[in-house]
């Protein structure tokens, strides 16, 4: 199940991050964009993070390049 | 190493602020002051943050460690790149005039003192429209 996990989370980074016209998921987007959820996102790696540090870490790394491309790309509030 | 043993009210307190601190930096580093940001990211600011990270580690373990670095990271991603400027003109980077004047100068009479703005920053041509309007000749 972790290791699952921590495959899907390299394969989604390596998406997003090697290409560069790969569009997120629109509800993905609009998750990120309002600031309550937001902070559900957030702590919902927390949580993946306190269950498993390799989860946490991936999870984290995506997390990063989401909120680094929409703060560049996007519009985000 | 992370602390062990039981925490305290009072340790558990400050691990709540913290958390709730970092919470927040993380979830809106674009509206964390652009000169903060800036700083962050100049190489005082990236080797200091690097030493907290290992200080948060330290005292207060993996998943507060592991918010910290998602809050530098982002922090870093959105830095200005040129240094943040209050107020009107008040640190715009003049060139002076030390040679001779172009033709135009001349011509017109002008006696520039300085260049002001020597930078010039361009963004691509950008096309929303939906139809083929361009031709291109070969």
């Amino acid at each position: 199940m972790k290791t699952a996990l921590v495959f899907i989370l390299v394969l989604w980074t390596w998406q997003v991050g090697t290409h560069l016209e790969t569009p997120y998921p629109e509800t993905l987007v609009e998750f990120y964009a309002t600031p309550f959820s937001r902070i559900v996102l957030l702590l919902f790696i927390l949580l993946c993070a306190s269950w498993n540090s390799y989860v946490g870490i991936f999870a984290a790394l995506a997390f990063i390049f989401l909120g680094a491309d929409i703060s560049v790309f996007g519009t985000a509030p | 190493m992370p602390v062990s043993g039981q925490p305290t009210d009072h340790s558990s307190l400050f691990m709540g602020v913290v958390g709730s601190i970092l919470i927040v930096w993380t979830c809106y580093t674009d509206k964390v002051p652009a000169k903060v940001r800036y700083y962050l990211s100049s190489t005082v600011g990236r080797l200091l943050s690097v030493a907290l990270l290992y200080t948060v580690y330290t005292f207060l373990g993996f998943v507060p460690a592991l918010l910290f670095t998602m809050a530098i990271a982002l922090t870093w991603s959105n830095r200005p790149l040129s240094k943040p400027v209050e107020g009107f003109l008040s640190s715009i980077k003049t060139t002076p005039i030390n040679t001779n004047k172009w033709f135009v100068e001349r011509v017109l009479g002008e006696h520039p003192v300085a260049i002001r703005e020597d930078r010039v920053d361009t963004d691509s041509v950008q096309d929303s429209s939906s139809s083929k309007n361009s031709k291109t000749s070969r």
